[in-house]
Parts: structure tokens; sequence; C-alpha cells
């Protein structure tokens, strides 16, 4: 047997291979879907007639402290405190933890909220990086803001955690806008199952083309340039039709640091957020399931589909490219740091269902996908793969994208339909097709790139720049 | 696999997902047709038949088919059941008494009777929602057979419909409902009786002390609610509640009522074992008007549960001119958590903005007493503040009064190593 035909072996070996991974990962895409779509049906006959103002009226809903780390914000931190300061809830703190910034956003705060330092006597239950000055206002009684030396996302959270005077606490982004009532219904797991519950994660949609005024989505709309209504389509997909399955599933893995519930004293008890990984979220959702299974403490981690938080997303392939990387390395650092879970019937469905996923079809999914796009045109240019089969392969890894997009969309469409119009309908039905041809394989390369910085140990924050959100003033102008 | 066999594999699987796409496809652009088509269509029939309900409940007399004569469509019919819903919202007296009549004519009453008995329970949950807004009192017996439903979510519907329909049957059915573990139903539960207002009053103070401790907690804050000078007595009997629950639940309520004549008890509560009645006591003793309690929440302020501190700290802000010279009083205290915690709530209160403006307007004796206030600041090392003031205060005289002020204790502290 001579090299050429070992050579062909090898291509048509690894292109069976190929095909039966693809198919594994779609068809487990597929069934997640199924399980989400189950979910929101049930959730939606549950709130229905959800009372979420007697929440509202009771002294005895839980009080939640809303921590905003924010590191050169200052285009958005004003907008961001003022959409906290509009929330439903009776009662909350607003933290806001000015992270070392080098712009102008300290000023910016204390100009518009007429902030004076003041000192506050508070138990460091996790080490930071050192406060310079707490400030409060006299015209938001509810709101702090600490400056502190630049450590991080995770250090910020933590200085906010050891300030914060409630139960509960909420992480969030400062580039992010709360819904009013996204507290209201972020909490209601809390209360339902008052042990047990440690974090509850929301929506997290996207704010590009959508109107902010005065720290509310105003006028929700699809944004103008393609890549953002990609992620759009994308976002649709992760959080209807992957976060809500597992955590039906009861396997949650990530609660967006976009916005975020959780008990404090869990959180506390599992050392805080850790400021030496890339992601602090996944990596804390990833301790608690460790620390709580390794006790063998009932705990619940929920996805809740209907508190939404609006952010800003990236406008153009670099940030998008930062963004990834820092994501996908991130999930690496966790994975690699919870080995020990993985395959492991100690950690129930994390140990032998979720992580083992993540490892096979997150980590291992961006090589093999891209390894396929060069091998099964490669084996038809040689002659080992008839035209019809090449065409029909095409059309089938297409099709499942298709599927996948159109599906979520149709979750969207059924719950919380907020995209009403007809024409940003379409333009999400088409955006799920063309998003396969280019956006996601671009996808897939970030993540390889991710994987080579993490080999070489390479940590970046990957900070995105923000143009802020669109006003009601600039809305009326463009018109 | 050979090629044909593979070539065969993907054309199935490609017909079954484009099948399944199809599918989903039509269910999405169907179901967003479709609702639009409904919502536009139910827009317009409310715009007809909004002036006709109106007529029909503001009139003295008439049945409300003379008004919409039937027979109506199943879509007409939802609009006239949701539009009706809606009104008897904000309707008393005789006009809501009409609706409650129309919601029979009409046979909406027996058809969420109906849903009462379904075999899925978030019919049965729908049933006695709406039963619940249409304010008919014949189906009360239904709704407290449904307090035993199996489905927490149906009990604490039902629970509100007997609430919202105001039979004081349902006091002790939602007494009951109060054991419920789960803190939702529990507030959901303490909040529909607390709609029930002053009528609830009297048989909650004859059920509390018969509850068990889970139900006492929320049943004592449901008499806070109420705000009723009636349950002033039990609530400061209930301080000395075996349970520390039931124990701080009450110290609130007492707070929450604001009858100055608890002050006496709540003090003594403020010597309570468990530090969540301390702390609750605190915080209610600051709720109550007038200035009781002022010198044993200064002692408080030594507590060794920050909880206990914070609330009587925030108390003592709380009480005026006789809080803030008690807690004006700590700023020298042994005790530096309590001297620090002084000196915030002094200076988040304002006090020492207005000490700083005497520095240079006061008398002589004004004078020396900001001065002495300040300087207490500045051996607690709080002088963040007095510093912000040296730089930024709009009276030039202020800014070299206070920059002075801070230069000598500076010199005064650094002699005194």
């Amino acid at each position: 047997m001579n090299w050429q035909l070992w050579v062909a072996r090898a291509i048509e070996g690894f292109n069976a291979f190929v095909l039966a991974y693809f198919l594994a990962l779609n068809i487990s895409y597929i069934l997640l879907f199924f399980v989400s779509l189950r979910e929101v049906l049930t959730f939606l006959r549950r709130t229905f007639f959800s009372d979420y103002q007697q929440i509202l009226r009771s002294d005895m809903t839980l009080p939640i402290s809303m921590i905003c780390p924010a590191h050169n914000e200052e285009k958005t931190i004003v907008d961001t405190v003022r959409s906290l300061q509009m929330l439903n809830y009776p009662e909350f703190e607003i933290i806001v933890v000015n992270d070392g910034s080098k712009d102008e956003t300290l000023s910016r705060l204390l100009t518009a909220y007429d902030l004076r330092r003041v000192d506050r006597v508070y138990k460091r239950s996790l080490p930071t990086k050192s406060v310079r000055a707490l400030y409060a206002s006299p015209m938001v009684p509810n709101l702090v803001v600490v400056d502190k030396e630049n450590g991080g996302k995770a250090d910020a959270l933590n200085c906010g955690i050891n300030l914060s005077r409630y139960p509960l606490f909420s992480s969030m982004d400062a580039d992010s806008v709360i819904e009013d009532d996204a507290l209201l219904k972020a909490v209601k797991p809390f209360m339902e199952w008052p042990e047990e519950t440690v974090a509850v994660g929301g929506i997290v949609r996207c704010a590009n083309g959508c109107t902010v005024h005065e720290g509310r989505v105003t006028h929700i709309a699809l944004p103008r340039k393609l890549l953002p209504v990609f992620q759009v389509v994308e976002y649709l997909r992760a959080f209807l039709s992957g976060r809500l399955g597992w955590s039906a599933l009861k396997g949650l893995l990530l609660i967006s640091g976009a916005f975020g519930v959780y008990r404090k004293s869990a959180v506390v008890d599992v050392g805080g957020y850790d400021s030496s990984t890339d992601t602090e979220d996944l990596e804390l959702v990833m301790a608690l399931h460790a620390v709580y299974r390794e006790r063998k403490k009932p705990y619940r981690i929920v996805f809740v589909p209907d508190p939404v938080c609006w952010t800003e997303v990236p406008g153009n392939w670099r940030m998008l490219r930062r963004q990834r990387n820092r994501w996908h390395r991130g999930m690496l650092q966790s994975l690699s740091r919870y080995r020990r879970m993985m395959f492991n019937p100690r950690y129930g469905i994390m140990g032998m269902l979720v992580l083992p996923y993540f490892l096979i079809f997150e980590t291992m999914g961006p090589f093999i996908e891209t390894l396929g796009y060069i091998s099964v045109p490669l084996a038809w240019a040689l002659g080992l793969l008839n035209t019809k089969f090449f065409l029909l392969f095409f059309v089938l890894a297409v099709a499942f994208g298709v599927f996948l997009s159109v599906a979520a969309i149709l979750l969207e469409e059924i719950s919380y339909r907020r995209y009403p119009s007809w024409g940003d309908l379409w333009k999400l039905l088409l955006c799920g097709v063309f998003e396969n041809f280019g956006f996601r394989q671009t996808l897939a390369v970030f993540k390889i790139q991710a994987f080579w910085e993490y080999l070489r140990g390479l940590r970046r924050w990957g900070k995105l720049e923000r143009v802020g959100f669109v006003k009601a003033a600039d809305t009326r102008r463009a018109a | 696999m050979s090629q044909p066999t593979l070539i065969q594999f993907v054309w199935i699987t490609i017909t079954v997902l484009g099948t399944m796409f199809g599918f989903v496809l039509a269910a999405t652009l169907g179901h967003k047709a479709f609702v639009q088509i409904r919502t536009t269509y139910e827009r317009r029939q409310r715009a007809v038949f909004l002036p006709k309900i109106h007529a029909y409940i503001h009139a003295d007399s008439g049945h409300f088919g003379q008004y919409i004569p039937g027979p109506l469509g199943a879509w007409d019919r939802r609009v006239i059941l949701w539009t009706l819903l809606e009104q008897i919202r904000y309707v008393r007296g005789k006009v809501q008494h009409r609706i409650s009549s129309a919601f029979e004519e009409l046979g909406f009453v027996e058809e969420a009777r109906r849903l009462l008995t379904n075999r899925r329970w978030v019919n049965r949950v729908e049933g006695a929602e709406k039963l619940g807004r249409m304010m008919s009192r014949r189906p009360l017996p239904d709704l407290v057979k449904l307090m035993y439903d199996p489905v927490p979510e149906v009990r604490i519907r039902a629970a509100k419909a007997l609430g919202a329909i105001g039979g004081l049957e349902a006091v002790e059915s939602l007494l009951g409902a109060l054991k419920d573990t789960n803190r939702w139903s529990a507030l959901r539960i303490a909040d529909i009786l607390a709609t029930l207002g002053e009528a609830a009053v009297d048989p909650l103070l004859a059920e509390v002390p018969k509850l068990p401790a889970i139900a006492r907690v929320p049943a004592i804050d449901i008499l806070g609610r109420l705000r009723s000078p009636k349950a002033v007595r039990l609530l400061e009997q209930l301080l000395d509640d075996p349970h520390e629950n039931a124990r701080a639940r009450a110290a609130h309520s007492l707070g929450v009522i604001g009858d100055p004549r608890a002050a006496g008890k709540l003090v003594l509560a403020l010597r309570d074992s468990e530090w969540p009645v301390r702390a609750m006591a605190a915080k209610a003793l600051g709720m109550l008007p007038g200035t009781a309690g002022v010198p044993e929440l200064t002692k408080v302020l030594g507590d060794r549960e920050w909880w206990v501190r914070s609330n009587a700290a925030l108390a003592l802000g709380s009480k005026g001119e006789k809080g803030y010279k008690a807690l004006a009083g700590l700023l020298d205290s042994p005790d530096a958590y309590a001297a620090q915690r002084a000196a915030s709530m002094l200076q988040e209160a304002g006090v020492f903005d207005r000490f700083v403006s005497k520095l240079v307007d006061g008398t002589p004796r004004e004078r020396a007493a900001a001065r002495k206030l300040l300087e207490k600041l500045v051996v607690l090392q709080r002088t963040d503040l007095l510093q912000d003031i040296a730089q930024r205060h709009e009276d030039p005289a202020v800014r070299e009064a206070v920059a002075e002020l801070l230069e000598s204790q500076v010199e005064t502290m650094a002699a005194a190593g």
C-alpha cells in the first residue's frame, strides 16, 4: 500500500469521524432545544398571572445589593446608575465600584449625583485591592460609590460584596441596562426555594440599535449593522435554547456577568470571585457547583428567561475577537481547574454530563469544525468524495445551523416577542441563515486562537470599546 | 460505511431536518400572524364595545344583553370578558355589582367555576384568578374547597380570590395557608390578608397565638401592616414568644404601627438574648415618634453584632437633635466601632456641615463647640470630609477655618506622638 492510499484512508476516516461528531453535536443541540421549549411553555403558564406587585409591596421581600463594577465606563456609567435607580424593587442599594478607571468615570458620577466622601465601617470578608475612598449621595440615599485601585472585575465585585449590606447581591456590567422589574423576577426562585437557591441568572439581550432614554430601553429595534444582528440570533440561541435547557436539567454552568443574583453567604463561602481567571462569572458558578456537591448540600442554580438585561455587543470583528478570546480562554481555565469533576459521579450531572459536554463539544468543537472545513473539500478535490456527497454534507451543515437559529427565534416569538415588527422577524430569520456562511466559522477560528493563547498562558481582559447607547434625542435628530 | 449508504443517510437526515425546519418556520410565522390578527381585531372590537359597556355599568337597570345583544363569537366574548375584568378593578358599590351581574349573565362565572375542577392545574389557577376578579360571591364554597388543592399555586390563587371577594370566611383558610413553608406563598397570602384591612384584625388577633411558629411570623407581619392599634397589646406579648423570629417580627411590627406606648417593651427587647430581636427592636425604636429609648439605643451601639449596632445608629440618627447629641457623645467612646459608626451617622445626616458653618458665623460659644466636635473627627482620623470642605467649600472663610483646624490638629497629634 503506498502513502497516497494511506493519506486517502486517513482523510476518509477523519471525514467519517467529523460526520459522526457533527451529528452528535447537533442532535444534542436539538434535544436541548426541545427541553428548552418545554421549559419556556411551563414557565409562561406559571407566570401568566404572577403577582410581582405583591413582592413589591411586601416587607418580607429579600433586599438586594446591586454591585456594578466600572472600569473606564465614562460613556455609560451615569445612564446605568439611572436605570438602577428606577428598578421596581422594595429595598435595594446600588454599589458602584470604580475599579481604578483612568477616564472620567468617577468624576461623571461625582458631578451627576453630587457625591460626598463618607467613611463606612464594613467587614472585609473577601481580600481585595485597597479602597481609596467611599462616596455617598445626598440625592440618592441608596447609592454608594467606591473608588479603589485597579484589580479587575472580580476584585471589584469582591469589594462590592464586602460593602454590601443585604443577604442577596446582584452582579452586573456597568455598560448594561437592567429592566425595571428584572430584580422582582430574578428574586422569585430565592423566595420559592429559600434554603436551596444560591444563584439566579437572567437573559442578556443586545442593546445595539435600541433607544435608551434616562436609563431605560424605550424602543427596541435590531441593530443596522449585520455583525450585531448575528449576535442577537446567537444570544437568543445561547440563552433561550441553551441555558434554559441546562437549567432545567440542573446543569447550568454559567450565569452571565452582565446580570445575575447570588446569595451572598454562599459566594463568600466559596471565596468570592476569583481574580486569576478570565471569566470570573463562569468560575464562580463552577465553584458553587463543586463546593455544594462535595458537601452534599442541596442547592439550586437557576436560569430565569424573563428578567432582561440589555448590553452593548461588539460592533466590529476586532472587538468581537477580543471578547470571544477571553470567554473561551476563561472556559478552558475553569475546565482545567475543575477537571477533578470531569467524569466523576460524585458531582452528579455536572461531572457526568455537563462538563464532558463542554469538553467534547465546546473545547474540541472548534478544532474539529475547522479541520472538517479543510478535510471535506480536500477529500472532494482529491476525488475521495463524490460531488453529490460533498454538496449534501454542505447542505446538511447549513441546515442544522439554520434550524437551530430559527428554533431559537421561535422560542422568542412564542414567549417574549421583544422584536414585534415583521421587518425585525424577517431580518432575524435571514441572519439565522446567513450567519452560517462566515460568522460561525470565524467564531471557531477565534476559539482556536484563544486555545493557543491559553496554552501560552496569555491573559488579557479584552476590554470592549463602547460607543454608548442610542439616546432618545439622537433618534429624534436622526429622524 | 460505503459512500452510497452515507449519501442515503445524509439525505434522510436532511429530509427530517427539513421537515422540522418547515414546522418551526411555519409555527414562528403563523404564531406571529395569529397574534397580530387577533390583537388588531380585539383592539377594534374593544373600541366598539367600550361605550356600550360603560352605558350598561352606569345604568340603573337593564340586562347586559340589551346593550350588546348576542349571540357573540368566541373572540368577541374574550374582548368583553377582559374589558369587564379591567373595569371592575377600579370601581366599587353599585357599578361593581352591575359588572358582577354581567359576568353571571354572560356565563363567565359558570365557565370559570367549571375550570376549578379541571384536570390541569394551570386551568384551575385560571378559574380561581378569574373568579377572584369577577367579585361574585356565589362560587365562595368552591373556592374554599380549592384551598385544599394539592398544587400550592392553585391554593394561593384560591386564597387570593377569597381575599378579593372579601369573605371573612376566607381568613381561617388563609391563615391555614400561611403554614406553607414556601416564602413566596407566605408572602402572597400575607399580602392578601393585608388587603382585607381592619376586618381581618379581630380574626387575626384570635388566631395568631394558636398558629405554629412558621405561620406565626408572617401573621405577625400582617398585624404590623394593618397598622391597627388594637394589635399593640398582643404584639407586646409576642416579644416574649419562645420563637426568636416571632419576637423579631413582633418588634418590627410594633415599629411599623408606630404607637409610642410600645417604647417601654421595645427597650426591654434590646436586651434579648438573640441578636435579630435586638436588631429589630432597635430599628422599631427608630420608627417610633418621639425620643424614647435614646439612652438605651446609645448603649446598644456597643452590641457585639454589627446589625444591632447599625440599626441603633440609624435609629439614633432619626431621633433629631437628641439623637445627634447622643451620637456626638460617642465620638470619644473607647469603643472604636461605636465612635466610627456615630461619626458616619452624623456625617450622613449632614450634622458636621452645620457645625462647619458655625466655625465662621457662630457665636463664640457655638464656634468653640463646633471646633471641639470637629477635632474629635480628626482624632478619629475621619478627615476625608474636612479635607473636602477645606478644598471645595463655597465660602473662602470656611475653607480657611477648616484648613487651619486640620493643620493644628495634625501638629498636635504629631507632637503627642
